[in-house]
């Protein structure tokens, strides 16, 4: 059986708290199953009652509308709790649905992790 | 002496004259009996002369008349000959089939016969054919059977109907009834199928890679019947599939007495798989030898035409599914060089279209099923994607980008389907989405 000639990683997901920010870093193809995961994730994260998230999309190959869905209720909660989301390096074919869907003009995104956790310096 | 005695002349001339009749009569009968022999020998003489006479005439008279019945079986023959040239020169040349015909006419003037014609583009109606019976009648019944078929094949694309029609005009005929034996295909590159009915013929071969097929159904005689129960039948064709078809005039020529001998005949087409047509035909012709004694005829068709990649998956309304459809798609568009950008776009499309149908169609219900269709055509992935809900009208679906409907969670993914894809089609129930994504070598516009 042929595999494209691309890996074909499964989702990850990995959490790493800088300071008060939670980054969630993604990486692979976020599919439906992921954006379940990334659900569960999140639910967590609010309970704890982080509310200001950096998705890095640096490593993240390929996503559907889904895990857009996840962040974008990542944005809605943030935003009811003072909190923010913030976006980092998706790939050129990620950032086109980004581009598409409109969400770039609602997400700022940023070059690099170390732009989007401190944006100022 | 002594005695001087008076000689009785008159008693010696009478002798003399006694013995000089005597001989008069010898010499007479000797002369009858020379003239006698002499006429005896002419008589005979005459008697030889006249035998041999006869006899050269009657040879003359039999050389005559063989030489006429030479001629007219010659006649026949070459008329024939003639005839099988042209159906051989009439052979059509269909992209995606290779065809390959063994026909030969033996001294016996039998009435077999064979016809190729191209229906359509991509379309071939095979008919191959035994006149009952030798002679004159057989040859005519032979000569309008060929002009029924290709009539039919003209109108008719259904070989049930070709045969019908051909029964319907021997039927029809004036001459004296005969019939004949026949099996008809027709054979659709396009869709790679192929429809058969076989009316009593020796019964076809079809030569596949796991198996050999006896090509076979229920007929009776053409020219016979006023009902003659054709029963059609059909069955798909792959790349690399061989037909053949033949006369019980092959099968003899091979050393097999008996037509049902099927294990002998399909032995003999064993290998056939491997080597072009054209090879294998070419074998036969050389195995028969030069010597036949009834018409062999011998037809090969190869599919060569590479088939339209398909698949077909059913799924329970699991997300979690949705990896088993992309496991039978995806790699065949690799292997067939679609960009990264195209996969990326096929990949996301046919995922949110698997999803909404989940979520939306079948309301995550793992009792109903998403069946996915995909068809790799000539120039565009074509992906259908149908759940067993209600359906929905597409327009009413709000514009996700416009600033009230931004933030929703939801409903995006009709959008980015619409956007990645280069056609999409709903039925109108609204129940199955077909995504068309033109391919690499496509030379129509696309979208990204």
């Amino acid at each position: 059986m042929l595999e494209p000639k691309r890996e074909n990683k499964e989702g990850q997901i990995r959490i790493e708290p800088v300071g008060d920010l939670t980054v969630v870093s993604l990486s692979g193809h976020i599919a439906e199953i992921d954006a379940e995961s990334l659900a569960r994730v999140l639910d967590e994260l609010f309970e704890r009652g982080s509310y200001k998230i950096i998705f890095d999309l640096t490593d993240v190959s390929y996503m559907t509308s889904s895990g857009l869905g996840q962040i974008m209720r990542a944005y809605r909660v943030a935003r009811d709790n003072e909190g923010f989301i913030r976006i980092v390096n998706p790939q050129s074919l990620v950032a086109d649905i980004f581009r598409i869907t409109k969400l770039n003009h609602i997400f700022e995104i940023y070059p690099d992790l170390a732009a989007a956790i401190n944006p100022a310096g | 002496m002594a005695t001087h005695q008076p000689v009785d002349r008159d008693a010696e001339i009478a002798r003399l004259q006694r013995e000089l009749a005597a001989l008069r009569e010898e010499l007479k009968t000797a002369n009858r009996r020379a003239e006698e022999a002499q006429l005896e020998l002419l008589r005979t003489q005459a008697a030889m002369k006249t035998l041999k006479a006869a006899e050269s005439d009657l040879r003359a008279l039999m050389k005559n008349v063989e030489g006429r019945a030479e001629l007219l079986a010659r006649e026949r023959k070459t008329a024939r000959e003639f005839q099988e040239r042209l159906t051989s020169m009439w052979q059509p040349d269909i992209p995606g089939l290779a065809i390959a015909v063994e026909s030969r006419i033996s001294e016996q003037v039998g009435a077999d016969f064979y016809e190729l014609i191209e229906i359509a583009d991509g379309v071939l109606c095979m008919v191959i054919a035994d006149v009952a019976g030798h002679g004159l009648q057989a040859t005519l019944i032979m000569a309008l059977a060929k002009m029924a078929f290709r009539d039919a094949a003209g109108h008719f694309s259904s070989p049930r109907d070709i045969l019908m029609h051909v029964n319907r005009q021997l039927l029809d005929a004036t001459l004296e009834r005969h019939y004949l034996m026949a099996f008809v295909a027709v054979v659709d590159v396009n869709q790679m199928q192929l429809r058969y009915v076989n009316a009593s013929h020796c019964c076809p071969l079809l030569v596949s890679k796991r198996a050999l097929e006896p090509l076979d159904s229920l007929g009776l005689f053409v020219g016979m019947f006023e009902d003659p129960n054709y029963e059609e039948r059909s069955t798909s064709l792959h790349t690399g599939d061989r037909i053949f078809l033949f006369s019980d005039g092959f099968v003899h020529a091979l050393g097999i007495d008996s037509m049902q001998d099927s294990e002998r005949i399909h032995r003999c087409f064993r290998g056939a798989w491997e080597r072009p047509v054209q090879d294998v035909v070419e074998d036969f012709a050389r195995r028969i030898g030069p010597e036949i004694e009834d018409d062999v005829t011998l037809i090969g068709v190869q599919i060569l035409r590479e088939e339209v990649p398909s698949r077909t998956i059913v799924i329970p309304s699991i997300p979690s599914e949705l990896g088993k459809v992309e496991r039978a798609i995806l790699p065949i568009l690799v292997e067939k060089g679609f960009s990264e950008r195209a996969l990326f776009a096929l990949r996301l499309s046919l995922e949110e279209a698997v999803i909404n149908a989940i979520k939306h169609g079948n309301k995550l219900d793992p009792s109903k099923k998403v069946r996915i269709d995909f068809r790799l055509e000539d120039d565009q992935a074509k992906i259908v994607v149908e759940d067993e809900g209600p359906g929905f009208n597409p327009t009413e679906v709000p514009d996700p980008t416009l600033p009230e409907y931004l933030d929703r969670e939801t409903g995006r993914g009709l959008m980015l389907i619409e956007n990645y894809m280069d056609e999409v089609h709903f039925n109108p129930k609204g129940n199955a989405v077909t995504l068309i994504k033109y391919a690499p070598w496509s030379v129509r516009e696309k979208k990204s």
